[in-house]
């Protein structure tokens, strides 16, 4: 008798919930509810996790929702890990970097998060949170590995092009599994870039050295065709386009040029957004079209069943770069609890909104099995000339790969195909393990 | 234009149509990977060709269709690598005439086009068949048939002395070299040494390879691509290659290292040293000279034509070359040089005569961002090259350098000079979210006058067609003396008449 009652007091309640979710303006929403254009104005004022949905959008995704489509699966928040030598190299080494007056320089960085205590009413927050960006986005952690199928596609005709490559980076100070430094003092990172599709371009590879005192780039290429590598012109290249694609290369991971070349770096405050961070493992085989709805127009809206939205707290960074940058601003979304971030807001240099450039992550181990993120794709999804790119990732590993691969002579060696090699290996291994 | 198409062309370009119809991908069986493509080359002449009694502009000049598979298969420690290509010219009706020029009656001296051009036999289609074997982590080996490039710069060959090229059915337009370079038996040890910031590359030939492996094949058979006033003329014909003279024997080892690294903070230069001991070096065309193993058998050259023959001689080559990034002008620069002592060159009257070459080359590469002035959808490259072919004491007048007569070159530039300079440039502007590819190249020789001009457009509308068009424009220099032997034109002026377009055609999987 008592489970009857029980039952019978329960169907009330869930009677009572559900009649006062369809009547009530601030109903909480279901976990799984897809957010949409058919009921984004229904669930507006709705709760999710604690949150109104209408605070958990920014004002583009809002538009991307309701103009074009955009679904998204809500989830609630989940806890995100990283590898215990990353927050106890931040916790050994917090106090020991300092910021210069103009916020372009940065002294006594030894590993980890320089800048961990950041308040709001900081007036150089904004510089430290791309710092700790440049110097320890444990996505990168201390190297990095990556392939990518690259999807271009345009509103109205769907994919125009597809290629694919592999990729790799490694940072060569500040690293927090054994020693900080392995390289030069002014050395801050090394690039590994390597085409694998179509056939023309199979073998093309780029090796580039960034460093941390403003000195610009240096970088080589392999040209396949002529089986030679040549040095190229740093310069201006990080603010370059990448070739067929809607992304610069300094919109790699959101900002990929050195801090100081950005005339300035504003915190604008902290809110709440969506963002995906509990995708499916991008190691396991999968197809393209589980990420992003390819066949159906705008032909770049991820898809529900691998991108669970989230709400995640996230500081607004507002980055202005150089003049002869082709952005005006960059207005970034990182999360509060590590430099990594979400997504970006792209501006013309007249201010009119261009591009939309994100990442979807999901959890992920490194080699020595600790926990860490990786991601399953990079959209950079351009509004004024309709169309898209779409980065599905293939492979992705943090610190799996060893430290020979970062260094001129390998690019032959890549061409080859012997790095494709390298992460069909780790992958194997990152999938026994 | 009606004869842009002329016999076989129609059926050709059929079968190539009906073939990539079809669903064609990179294939993988078990670890075996498959890629390539097939691809059509179309080519037509702008002007008349005087050797001809017919007006050969707008006559199609070739009409090439090649098939190339490009295999990976990992066995073990060992990764193999094999590269085929299966080439095919429809001979057209100009080919048809160049040719019959040839036949001196009663098919004496008569060329075989086919011959020269086709990539049909196994020995041909074997472009490169290598296996690479990483013996830890510093030292890795590649043994078989390859291509080894040396030096900084593209075209001109300074320290990139290895290997021959075969410039018969498209002359120096390729701008793909490792499609026209030859590939030679080789074994390559590579020895990284992080302590020197540097590698160790040695590299030997035992001289396995068959004979016309060995130097440039050069198209002085008389066909599309000879030099002008000898289309339809077979010069090999009447000198046959001696590739086992006592100046340079193809069956004799070639070897040679090269130390290649980088110097000061923050690797601010690249450089190499090298030293190659092979044959012909950085000329790498035959010198000719009158050799007891001619046609005709006899030691001495007693007409004009008796006695002689193409030789590849042996050379050392000892080079260097360096690059490095000009921060302030947003410039890399490259510079090499090479020097082969005693080098064996060929005289007018056929003798050989030993004389100290030299070859400079220096070189900028700038990224110009033209988006704004030109609508550009990325950044372009201007690249410019200059090379000299210094010749201490050589004059294109009798010298004493050159034992009282002048020092040939049969295969283009006629007589040479102290200096022989020639300068490069290319301008590539990427358009349409990189789809549409607009390259402008010019060369000018700097020593006898002329140049070349070739602009061309290539579209690639996604990842399997590449589509390019090219103009192929030269202009002034020293002509060919009609009638007149030995040749005497300058670089571009043997090219006269030879305007040209070309239409070329991939499908890659």
């Amino acid at each position: 008798m008592i489970n009857s009652e029980k039952n019978l007091l329960r169907s009330i309640v869930v009677g009572l919930a559900f009649s006062l979710s369809t009547t009530s303006a601030s109903a909480e929403v279901a976990e799984g509810t897809v957010l949409s254009k058919s009921n984004i104005d229904q669930l507006y004022e709705d709760s999710f996790d604690g949150h109104k949905i209408k605070d958990l959008l920014t004002k583009k995704m809002e538009m991307m929702i309701r103009d074009f489509g955009m679904v998204m699966r809500l989830e609630k928040s989940t806890d995100v890990k990283f590898p215990s030598h990353y927050w106890e190299a931040s916790k050994a080494n917090q106090g020991k970097a300092t910021l210069s007056a103009d916020g372009k320089a940065v002294e006594g960085f030894v590993a980890g998060i320089p800048f961990a205590d950041i308040t709001e009413d900081d007036p150089m927050a904004g510089w430290k949170l791309e710092w700790n960006h440049f110097y320890a986005n444990p996505l990168i952690g201390d190297s990095w590995a990556a392939s990518g199928d690259v999807w271009v596609t345009t509103n109205e005709g769907g994919v125009i092009d597809n290629f694919k490559a592999v990729s790799a980076k490694a940072i060569t100070e500040g690293r927090t599994e054994g020693e900080a430094k392995i390289a030069g003092d002014n050395d801050h990172a090394s690039y590994l870039l390597v085409l694998t599709e179509p056939y023309d371009a199979k073998g093309l590879g780029v090796f580039t050295k960034q460093y941390n005192n403003g000195k610009l780039d240096d970088g080589w290429v392999y040209i396949k065709n002529l089986r030679r590598t040549r040095r190229t012109a740093g310069g201006k290249a990080w603010m370059d386009p990448q070739p067929k694609m809607d992304l610069l290369n300094d919109d790699n991971q959101t900002v990929l040029g050195f801090p100081a070349f950005y005339q300035d770096f504003k915190l604008i405050g902290k809110r709440w957004i969506l963002a995906v961070v509990n995708a499916p493992d991008p190691n396991v085989a999968h197809d393209p079209k589980d990420f992003i709805d390819l066949d159906n127009p705008p032909h770049w809206v991820p898809t529900t069943d691998a991108n669970p939205w989230q709400p995640r707290e996230v500081w607004v960074v507002e980055g202005i770069p150089p003049e002869e940058h082709p952005y005006g601003k960059k207005v970034m979304y990182m999360d509060v609890n590590f430099p990594m971030y979400y997504l970006a807001e792209i501006y013309d240099k007249k201010g009119d909104f261009w591009r939309i450039w994100r990442q979807s992550y999901s959890p992920s181990k490194t080699a020595s099995g600790e926990p860490t993120l990786a991601f399953i794709m990079t959209q950079a999804i351009d509004f004024q000339r309709q169309r898209a790119t779409f980065i599905n990732i293939e492979h992705m590993f943090t610190n799996w790969l060893e430290q020979k691969w970062f260094n001129q002579s390998v690019l032959q060696k890549a061409a080859s195909g012997a790095f494709q090699k390298e992460l069909d290996s780790v992958r194997q291994r990152y999938l026994k393990n | 234009m009606n004869k842009l198409i002329s016999r076989g062309g129609s059926a050709a370009i059929a079968s190539t149509l009906a073939f990539t119809s079809m669903a064609v991908s990179a294939f993988e069986v078990g670890s075996l990977t498959v890629n390539g493509y097939l691809r059509q080359y179309i080519s037509v002449n702008l002007e008349d060709q005087p050797e001809t009694t017919d007006d050969d502009a707008w006559e199609t000049q070739m009409l090439r269709t090649t098939l190339f598979l490009d295999a990976t298969l990992p066995t073990g420690p060992l990764n193999w690598t094999g590269r085929f290509r299966f080439s095919k010219d429809v001979q057209t009706d100009y080919e048809d005439d160049l040719e019959n020029l040839t036949d001196l009656g009663g098919g004496f001296n008569k060329a075989d086009f086919e011959d020269e051009y086709d990539e049909t036999e196994l020995k041909d289609v074997t472009r490169e068949l290598f296996f690479d074997w990483e013996v830890n982590d510093r030292l890795s080996l590649r043994v078989g048939k390859q291509q080894v490039v040396w030096g900084e710069t593209d075209f001109f060959h300074a320290t990139d002395v290895i290997h021959g090229y075969d410039i018969r059915w498209r002359s120096f337009l390729v701008p793909e070299n490792q499609d026209v370079r030859k590939p030679l038996g080789l074994i390559v040890a590579n020895l990284l040494v992080p302590e020197a910031s540097g590698e160790l590359q040695l590299v030997y030939r035992p001289g396995w390879d068959d004979d016309d492996d060995v130097g440039n094949h050069i198209p002085a058979f008389g066909g599309r691509w000879s030099l002008n006033r000898n289309k339809g003329f077979n010069l090999i014909g009447s000198a046959p290659f001696d590739y086992h003279h006592e100046e340079g024997d193809v069956d004799d080892a070639h070897y040679g290292a090269r130390w290649s690294g980088s110097l000061g903070e923050d690797d601010a230069v690249n450089y190499s040293v090298s030293y190659y001991h092979g044959q012909t070096g950085f000329q790498q065309d035959p010198i000719l000279v009158c050799s007891d193993q001619s046609a005709f058998g006899t030691a001495a050259c007693t007409g004009p034509f008796n006695g002689l023959a193409f030789i590849l001689p042996e050379t050392d080559t000892i080079g260097a070359s360096a690059s490095g990034y000009m921060a302030g002008i947003d410039t890399v620069w490259r510079a090499e040089f090479a020097y082969s002592p005693d080098r064996p060159l060929g005289t007018a009257f056929g003798e050989i005569v030993e004389i100290d070459a030299w070859n400079f080359v220096f070189g900028i590469d700038k990224t110009l961002r033209l988006q704004n002035a030109l609508g550009t959808s990325s950044p372009s490259l201007f690249t410019v090259q200059v090379f000299d072919w210094y010749l201490p004491d050589v004059d294109d007048e009798p010298t004493a350098a050159a034992g009282g007569d002048v020092v040939m070159n049969f295969i283009g530039s006629g007589k040479y000079d102290e200096h022989n300079v020639i300068a490069s440039a290319i301008l590539n502007l990427p358009y349409a979210g990189d789809r549409w590819t607009v390259s402008l190249v010019g060369l000018a020789d700097l020593t006898n006058g002329g140049g070349a001009f070739i602009p061309a457009v290539e579209w690639a509308p996604g990842p399997k067609w590449r589509i390019k068009l090219e103009a192929d424009i030269f202009f002034g220099g020293d002509t060919q003396t009609p009638g007149g032997f030995p040749p005497d034109a300058s670089v571009f002026g043997a090219f006269e008449n030879m305007d040209q377009l070309l239409l070329r055609a991939s499908y890659q999987f």
